[in-house]
Parts: structure tokens; sequence; C-alpha cells
């Protein structure tokens, strides 16, 4: 009878602990887009004393990443809707009326887990700067972006 | 990887204890001879039946048994399961036949009756089933509301599954209310292009290997 209990104790404790269904990990999710920044007279990798970006989500308005100072590189998260592309704005003042690229990409949709759901790998990565100054000019650098790990365009200031 | 150790070890601990335990009673009974005549006890799970009038899972099962000598009962399961998964973007619906066949071992038993008592039993257990995933999420950061769906399917799952309950005769009828508790490990189940079931009748919620499922039966002897 001690027995049965202690075994009954035991199996509520395993289960109880059964529940992870809604824990996803970031590092589960869709992967950013990584930008480094060069210089656009000397090609060198530099860091930027001000920046604001913003992305284009088909929200009603633009949703703000990054507003800060001394930046070396940013993550940018892109949609992971239908759209083919996304737009990020770049500025380097607060009142410019800044940079448009256009990131356009073929996405793929790879299943994580329970928790995490799908989540979008995309390849074929091609940047239009559709609208220049600060930006200069973008180079490619890694064209597919499965993880966070290698910096997919240089942008030129 | 975890949860298939930690598995291993409730699952060995409970059958050392289940184990030991057989060793001591067949030393004292070995004198009565307990002889096998064709023997039926059927019984319906109504505490399942009743709450699937409240909620969105309507499971019905039943089982039939059968003592095989003193203290083993075979015992098969049959059951139907419905059931939905509507939780963190995913809107999912299964629907299905499930089947288990194992045995149990009356743990201690009343004196005066051997069939009232506590028991443990394994089964194995297989469900067939159709499912349809109408909505899984996509996650990226600052896009909510992104899904990818899937068209129907005809999936199958496996599992284990222990019981541990009692059985007590309603005074001299021959009926009995059957309780048990029936914690469980799904060992294998077919993949929708490698999305693993949210839902799996007859096994439930299935986004960890493990659940726990309970039944209240009442049951008659023939």
């Amino acid at each position: 009878m001690k027995n049965l209990i202690w075994i009954f104790g035991v199996l509520l404790l395993l289960t109880s602990c059964g529940g992870d269904d809604d824990i996803c990990l970031n590092s589960d999710s869709t992967p950013r887009l990584k930008l480094k920044f060069r210089n656009a007279s000397n090609n060198l990798i530099t860091r930027l004393d001000s920046l604001y970006v913003d992305v284009d989500y088909g929200k009603t308005k633009l949703t703000n990443i990054i507003s800060s100072a001394n930046v070396d590189s940013v993550f940018v998260p892109i949609r992971i809707d239908d759209s083919p592309y996304t737009d990020i704005y770049f500025r380097t003042r607060r009142n410019q009326t800044g940079s448009k690229l256009r990131i356009n990409y073929d996405k793929k949709s790879i299943y994580v887990s329970p928790a995490c759901g799908f989540k979008i790998n995309y390849e074929n990565l091609k940047a239009d700067l559709l609208k220049s100054d600060p930006v200069q000019s973008v180079q490619p650098n890694n064209t597919s972006l499965t993880n966070e790990n290698s910096i997919n365009f240089y942008l030129r200031f | 990887m975890r949860t298939v150790s930690i598995f291993i070890c409730a699952f060995s601990l409970l059958s050392v204890s289940v184990f030991s335990q057989t060793k001591k009673e067949m030393k004292k009974q070995d004198s009565i001879k307990w002889k096998y005549t064709p023997n039926f006890t059927v019984g319906v799970d109504v505490l399942n039946l009743g709450t699937g009038f409240f909620g969105d899972r309507k499971l019905m099962q039943g089982f039939i048994s059968s003592r095989i000598n003193k203290k083993v009962h075979a015992i098969i399961d049959i059951g139907y399961d419905k059931n939905v998964y509507q939780k963190n973007g995913y809107d999912a619906k299964a629907d299905g036949l499930f089947a288990k066949i194992g045995g149990f071992y009356m743990l201690s038993t009343d004196p005066e009756n051997d069939l009232n008592g506590f028991y443990a039993g394994a089964k194995l257990a297989g469900s067939f089933y159709n499912q349809e995933y109408k909505a899984i999420p996509v996650k990226g950061l600052n896009s909510e509301g992104v899904f990818v769906s899937f068209d129907p399917s005809t999936q199958s799952s496996y599992w284990i599954e222990a019981m541990l309950g009692a059985r007590v005769q309603v005074f001299n009828s021959n009926f009995f209310i059957d309780v048990n508790l029936q914690p469980r490990y799904l060992a294998y189940t077919t993949k929708q292009d490698e999305v693993k079931p949210m839902i799996v009748p007859g096994f439930g919620k299935s986004s960890g290997s493990f659940n726990m499922g309970f039944s209240w039966n009442i049951a008659y002897k023939f």
C-alpha cells in the first residue's frame, strides 16, 4: 500500500512537468538580417555615430528597430508574411528623410517544434537601394539567411 | 532526451516494485490453485463520457477484461476520441479510434473478495486518426498572425501506458466501479511534413511525450 502511494507520487511528479508546449526560445525563431557598415570612401568597416532604422511590416506605421548612437552592426527582423520583399529605412540623423532599402527574397517555412511552430529561412537575398543618402551603396555578402551568424549585407555610408 | 531518461528511470523503479511484489505473493499462495474458466468484465468510462458534454474533447472508451489466474487479468480497451487544440496560434483538430491491450496484476486484494483491490498494469496502445491543422504559427519578430496550414490527413500514433487503479464491487451485484490512472509515454507517431502532433486521440495532448490519463468506469462481470 505504501509502495503504491509512492509510485503514484513519482508518476504525478513526472507528468506535472510535461507542459512544455508554450515556451519557445528566441534562438529557434526566424533569423534576423545582419547588416554591417563600411565607409564609402575607403571601404573599411566603420561605426556610425548614430543610426535610426525603421521597417515596413505592412502595418499602418513603420516599426522602429533601432535608434541608437555608436552602432557597428544591426539585426533587422524581416517580414514573414506573403510579401516577397521587406522595405527598410535608414537615417543617420533624426530629421533626415533617409535611405530606402528593399530586400527581395525567396522564403522557406521550416518546422521547429510544437512550441515554436514554424520559422522562415530566406534564400536569394537581393538588396535594391531605392533611395540613397545616407546609404551610398550596398555590398552583398551572404545571400542566404538561415541563422544569425554571418553578415548578409554591408551598407556603405 | 532528458524526458526519455526520466522515463526509463521511473519505469525501471516501477517494474522493480511490481516485480518484487509478485515474488512475495507467489510464496504465500502456491497451495491455492485457481482454474481459468471463461469470464469477462465489460466496463464503460462514465467520467470522460460525461465531461464530453461540457468540453471540446469527446472521449468515449470502454474495456473488456478477463481474469487469467488468481492475480492477473488481461485487458483490452477500445475507444473513440475527438479533440481540438486552439492555443498559441494553433488551430488543430483530430478524431479517431484507439485500442489498447495489456494486463494488470492485483497488488492487494480484499481478503473477503479477491476481485476488490488495487492493481497495477501495463498496456500497449495505438491510435488511428484523422487530423487537420488549420493553423500552425510562424514565429518571427515584429510579425504576428502568420500561419501555415495543412490539408486533412490520416496519421497513427503508438504509446505505452502504465495503469494504477482500484476495482470495487458494488454491494453484492455483478457491477464494479473501476478507477484508474494511466501515465503514458508516446513512443512513435507518424507525422505530416515533420510536424509533431499536438493532440492524439486516446493519448491527449502530445506536445510533450508524457501524459496522464484518468478513467472512472462502471463495469459488469459476466
